[in-house]
Formats: C-alpha cells, structure tokens, sequence
C-alpha cells in the first residue's frame, strides 16, 4: 500500500518533467488547469491532457518582481513556476476566474508568455439558477475554443466518456477518503492529499487503474484503529496544503478523517450528472457542488432565515454527521474570499458548539514549532 | 514645462462640491429619521439608476470609507474589526465599513456613521470580496441583500452575453424591489434618471479632459473629489450644472493663465486609488518637487458614460458590465497609454494599494506596458486605501525625491521604473 502511495508522491512531486514524459511517449498535448473547477472533462473529451496547476512552496523570486507579497501563494508560486520555464512544455493554459487575484492578474500570463491555448472562463458568482444561461454559454465557448485548437469535434458521445471516466476518479478518490472514516490512521492525511493531486496531473486512465489497487491493498490492511481524536482540516482552498503541517497534527496524536481541500473533498464530492445532454448537465454539476468561500448563494441572502455562513453550514454538518471532535482551519497568508468566510465560519462552528482552531500556513508563515505548541493544546482541550 | 504663470486659489466649485455633499449626507440623515423612505447601501457601479427609480435613498460605503480615510478616522474602524477576526491585510474600505457598522450597533461612537440600511445592492464588477464585505453588512445589519453577477470583460466572452446576463438580474431585482416597496417600477422615471445621468456624466467627462490644458489649469488631486457627485447624485438635474460651472472655472483659469502651484515642472499620471489620509502630504511633497498630477484611470471609475435615456434598461446594464475596473488588463494597458498620449504625460506615479488587489495586482504590469511603449519614466509607491498602517511617509517621500531627480535629469534613465 505504502508502495502505491509513495509512486504516486512521487509522481506529484514529478508533475512538471512527467508531462514531458507523457508528451514524448504520446505525441499528445496538455492543458495546465489553474485551480479550481476548471472543466477538465471537456479537454479530455478534445484528445488533450488537462493538469492541473500546483505552485512550488519554495521560496518566491521571479514572480516578486511583477506582483506585491500580498498576492496569495498559489498565484505567486505558479507565476514564479511559469517565469523559471516550468510550464514551457504545456500546449496551453486555462482557468476559471474563481478570485479576485486570479480574474485580474492571469490574463498576464498570456501577454508576456505565448500559448497555443490560452482560455479564461467565468463561472457565475451567483450560485443559483439565475446563473445557468450564461454558465451553459461558457461551457459551449469552452467547447468550440478547445475544438478549435485541436480540430476535434467535441461530441457528446466523447464529452460522455470523459464524464463516467472523470466520475469513476471521483467515485475512486470517495472511497478512498471513505478508508480514512471508517479506518482512521490507516492513510496518513498528507499521503492522501497528494495522491488525490497525482489524480489531477495523470493521465485518468491509469491512474483510476493504480487507484483501484491501492483501495484493495487498503482493504487486506490488518492496520488497527486505535482511540484518537478525529479532526477535519478546512481551508488552503487552491493550493496543496503543507505536508508538514498535516504530518504534524497527525504526530501529535489525532487523525484527519475530513477536509474541505481542493487536492480532497472538495475535489471529488460531487459526481456530473450522466443522463441528458452533457453540456446542460455540466452546467448542473457547477452549480451543485459543495460550497465554496468564494461564491454567493443568493438564497441566503434574500429571505429571512438568513444563516450567516451556507459555507459553515457545510463544515458544521460534516463534522456532525461523521462522528467529528474538532475542526483545524488552515489560513493561507493572503486568500482574501477565505480570510472574509472566516470570521462567519468561526462563529457558525461556536454557535454548533464544535472545537477548532486556527494555524496560519503557505509562504512565510512562521515556525513550524509555534504551530506544533498550538496543536499540542488544542489536542489537549479536545481529549478533556 | 517651467512657468512664471499666476497661482491660482482654491476652485470655487471645492465649496460648491462641500455643499452638494453635506446636503446629501443631511437629507439620507432627515430620511432616516422620518422614515419616509428606504434607504438602500450600494456599490460603486450596482445598477443603481433602478434604486433611483424607485425613490430609494441610496448611500454608498466606498465613498463614506474615503472620507473616513481622508478625515484620519478609518483607522479605528479598521481596528474594530481587527478585534473581531479580521485580517489586517484585506480590503480597508471593506474593512472600515464593516468596523463603523460594528461600531454603530454596539454603541461605540463611529465616524459619522452611514444611516442604516434597509435593503443591500451589491456588484461583482470591481471586485469579489465587495460580495463578501456586503454578505457581512447583511448579516449585522439583517436586512436583505441583492448580488448582480457581472462577468468579467474577457476575450472572446461576447459582450451581448455579458449585458443580457446583468439586464437579466436587473430584471429579477426589479421584481423584488416591487415586491418589496410594494410599488410598481416607473420605467418613465427611470428614463429620466438616466436622462440626468447622462447629463452630469458628459459634464463630468467634460470638465476633467480640462487638465489636457498645457499648463494644467488644476491637479488632479483637486478635480479627483468631484468624482462624488457623479457617482452619488447623478439622478439630480443639477449635477451636470455642477459640472458646467466647474468647466466654465477652469476655463477662465486657462484664459487667464492661472495655474494651480508655482514651478509646474513635469506633467505626470497617477494610477490607483488616492491614498486618502496622506492627500494633504502628497499634495505638498508633489508641488515642492514640481511635479503636477494631471490625470488617471482612476476618474474612469466614475465616468458612467454609457448612460442614454433612449435605452435606459440596456445602458444601465452596459455601465455596469463596462465599469473599469470590470475591463482586462490589456485593456486597462491600452487605456493608460492613450490617457498618457491625450494629456501629453511625461512621466507616471503607480500607487500599490496594498489592500486592493484589483487595482494593485496588475500595476507593474501597467506601468512596464507604458513604459515599452513611450519610453516614460514610472515609479511606484506603496500605500493603502484608507489605513496609514501600511504607509512610510518617510521612504514614499524619498522615493518621489528620487523619481524627481531622475526626471531632473531626464534622458538617462528614461524607460526604467525608480524604485
């Protein structure tokens, strides 16, 4: 198992030379996805690779030239992997304005570097069915641009397989992250991440294929949960959330059995309905996802019942409804839609009455062993 | 540009300007009082001609967190929140809008605190997290809140697209503000709103293209202010009388050869947002270094100069989804060259904000853009919005030295910014 696993690290940490790999052994091309909710399922149905895009944790260099240290690690560390030639072998690159800082300063990348593909795409803010006509017609412009550039017809026939393909990686990371629940301390927290993000940077095919092996050695597992409290990990909502952090909390003796991460739960939660005309059915899936910091449900706000946070409210009940002690947030220096939701989030889990606590991480954010005494109390409090 | 020229005093349309503003502060205060009608808090570029419409009080928190900032009392709005959770680097106009609200429900004494609303409007075409700052204000206020999604301006989005998704809201947002006041919309008012909008906006665009004037007649730290009634009380016929009288001022001020300081040296552009609490620093520090600030971008903001009676609904939605800052970089690139051509601009001062990343994200970019192509000279300086936390008076003071200096001595370090 631990096997797997380590391949599969080891292809994340590779992701860059690995999409070399693929091209010189396929001839094909790739699409580096910037987070999150790109549709990846309509690249794939063009005969193209979409990959997603991870930022270096390093330190920043290049990229501290052409933007302030207030931009958020996943814009600055892409930008920085961009400008050092680490992306020089993606055929194109594509996003959906999901945030201010990537809505005004992306469309940079193309002015200053030359892409075959270059692709901005505005997912409505409005989180409701106002919202469809105009999200229905950016799927469609999606499709014909990616036509365009390849030369493929998007059928619906193809856009079809891409979705059951992409929906069996979601429903194969479910029960992946199901492992975690129901055999806590089984799968290291900062293992799965990684291995959830190797499925956002691989060919889905094979690793659906590596995937499925790894569940089973899982299951042959004689690994014994012992009495830990179980935590959830929010927040980090673009980038990979740090190794050192997620192995801390875990050495520190409670076990992540939740998260809210995109490289997690946030990824593969929801499946693109099947039935009917693929596009409309995206169209669905976008705007039935879980709830995200960054957009507005106009329903809340509207009527009288307001709750003060439908993102909380996610968080709340999925800590209720799997048995959870506590909540850790994870705060990445500079993620404006997060640092707002969070003061709402905080509040909303007092009011449900559910422990956390807060640890600043990405670039600069301080010691390693000033979070560890915080866990260290925190876990403390939870075990009382 | 060196000149022996006469000085000129304060405009008279400042007072002018005072009084318009005083009086509407007055009356949102007298409305509040008697109840008469509803008062609504808005965004800069919300559809806001419908709110005018349907008589609606309309307050605006972007513009009461200038005059925060500009009066040294955002500061300890900011700090309020900073005490509940917020974090010291997001939006200071968010920030202090949701501190003077904290203030005003506890009971703690803010700045001349907006009315309280009734109803909440809110856009996404100058930035996301304004959704979230007015998701707050709904919260503590527990009023109901309308968000008009407004996608961004993009290549190849078609732009038909863009303005039948906002008419579509405005549409929606029409039906509840019925429901809601229990009146039925008057499109026939609405078309003179939009009739006096667009009449105050021409003025407004008039009287600012005043400063392509060689030497300028004023700076554009003195005409900035009068971006106010433009924004806030456009719906009023005597708006554009505003505006015709400030022309007519700066007119007389060319005819008779007044400028606004002694030793006008360079013609230079302003890109970003005022730093509000150090206009009267900058001012001065500019004017000792004979450098006069001519125009910027940020007059664009207010320029809502799609107005047109004959299409009121369609040109209502067009400002919105046209607004600014709404528009992509290249764009905004393009935009700034011309603005530097137009007004005859030798040199650009870029203001980081360091809490507004619409406006500070992309400024290098901007700034290197214009200086490939004119070969002009830029510096940048950092600052904030509205809390002078983020703000080394000391060093921005050095750093204009510096950048006079190399303007001083012109050809050499032309095309580089001055760090």
């Amino acid at each position: 198992m631990q096997l797997i696993l380590d391949k599969l690290k080891l292809r994340y940490s590779r992701r860059n030379t690995e999409i070399v790999k693929w091209k010189d052994n396929t001839g094909g091309k790739v699409i580096g996805c910037l987070p999150m909710y790109f549709p990846e399922e309509f690249v794939h149905a063009a005969g193209l690779l979409p990959v997603t895009l991870f930022g270096d944790n390093g330190p920043i260099a290049h990229a501290n030239r052409h933007l302030m240290t207030n931009a958020c690690g996943a814009v600055r560390g892409t930008f920085e992997d961009l400008l050092l030639g680490k992306y020089d072998a993606l055929d194109g690159v594509a996003a959906v304005l999901i945030c201010d800082q990537v809505r005004f300063f992306f469309q940079v990348w193309s002015l200053d570097h030359e892409f075959g593909f270059f692709h901005q795409m505005w997912r409505p803010f409005n989180i409701d069915q106002s919202s469809r006509p105009f999200l229905l017609n950016e799927l469609k412009r999606l499709k014909s641009a990616l036509e365009e550039f390849t030369g493929n017809a998007i059928t619906p026939g193809k856009l079809c397989g891409s979705i059951r393909l992409f929906n069996e990686t979601r429903s194969l990371m479910r029960a992946l992250n199901d492992i975690r629940k129901t055999r806590p301390g089984l799968l290291k927290a900062s293992d799965l991440v990684k291995a959830i993000a190797a499925g956002m940077i691989m060919p889905k095919e094979e690793y659906n294929s590596i995937l499925k092996e790894l569940i089973t050695q899982t299951r042959d597992s004689d690994y014994e949960s012992g009495e830990k409290p179980k935590v959830m990990v929010c927040g980090h909502p673009c980038g990979m959330p740090e190794e050192e952090i997620l192995d801390l909390i875990e050495e520190m003796g409670a076990v992540i059995v939740g998260d809210d991460f995109f490289t997690g739960s946030r990824y593969f939660s929801v499946d693109v309905p099947c039935s009917g005309d693929p596009v409309e059915a995206y169209a669905d899936f976008l705007l039935n996802l879980i709830p995200c910091t960054t957009y507005h449900y106009p329903q809340n706000w509207i009527g009288q019942d307001r709750s003060l946070s439908t993102y909380g409210d996610y968080v709340a009940d999925y800590v209720r409804e799997n048995g959870i002690q506590g909540v850790i947030l994870l705060r990445e220096m500079y993620c404006d839609p997060f640092d707002l939701e969070f003061v709402m989030l905080k509040r909303k889990l007092e009011e449900r009455n559910i422990a956390h606590i807060t640890l600043n991480t990405g670039h600069e954010a301080g010691s390693l062993e000033t979070q560890r005494t915080r866990i260290q109390g925190y876990l403390e409090m939870l075990s009382c | 540009m060196g000149t022996q020229a006469k000085i000129g005093n304060r405009l008279e349309s400042q007072n002018r300007l005072g009084k318009l503003i005083a009086d509407h502060y007055q009356e949102a205060r007298e409305i509040k009082e008697s109840g008469r009608k509803p008062i609504v808090w808005t965004t800069t570029a919300a559809p806001n001609e419908i709110l005018w419409a349907m008589d609606f009080c309309v307050l605006f928190p972007e513009a009461y967190a200038a005059t925060c900032g500009a009066r040294h009392a955002a500061y300890r709005h900011c700090k309020i929140t900073e005490d509940k959770g917020y974090e010291h680097h997001l939006c200071t106009y968010c920030r202090n809008g949701l501190g003077s609200t904290l203030a005003d429900i506890e009971g703690l004494d803010p700045f001349d605190p907006l009315p309280a609303p009734d109803l909440l409007l809110v856009a996404n075409n100058s930035c996301s997290l304004i959704t979230k700052w007015w998701e707050h204000l709904s919260h503590y206020w527990n009023v109901p809140l309308i968000h008009i999604d407004t996608p961004y301006i993009i290549p190849g989005v078609p732009e038909k697209d863009v303005i039948g998704h906002i008419k579509h809201q405005i549409g929606d947002l029409i039906r509840f503000l019925e429901e809601f006041t229990g009146k039925k919309f008057d499109h026939d008012r609405l078309r003179e709103v939009v009739k006096n909008g667009s009449e105050s906006a021409k003025g407004y665009t008039d009287m600012m293209k005043m400063n392509k004037h060689n030497p300028a007649p004023s700076t554009y730290f003195d005409l900035m202010p009068h971006n106010f009634p433009n924004l806030v009380l456009r719906y009023k016929p005597e708006v554009a009388d505003h505006y015709r009288l400030m022309k007519q001022e700066m007119n007389e001020r060319i005819r008779e050869g007044i400028v606004p300081f002694e030793n006008m040296k360079y013609r230079v552009y302003w890109d970003g947002i005022p730093y509000w609490f150090a206009m009267r620093f900058l001012s001065k520090k500019l004017q000792s270094l004979g450098i006069c600030l001519v125009t910027s971008a940020y007059s664009q903001l207010f320029a809502f100069d799609r107005s047109d009676p004959e299409r009121p609904l369609d040109s209502v939605a067009e400002n919105t989804a046209y607004f600014y800052l709404n528009r992509d970089v290249r764009y905004k690139a393009e935009y700034t060259e011309q603005l530097y051509r137009d007004y005859d601009l030798e040199a650009g001062i870029f203001a980081y904000a360091m809490t507004c990343k619409p406006f500070s994200i992309t400024m290098h970019y901007i700034a290197d853009y214009v200086q490939k192509k004119l070969g002009v000279l830029s510096t940048i300086i950092e600052g904030d919005l509205v809390d002078d936390t983020f703000f080394d008076e000391e060093k921005t003071g050095i750093r204009l030295e510096t950048f006079a200096e190399a303007l001083e001595s012109n050809k050499p370090s032309v095309g580089k910014t001055v760090f």
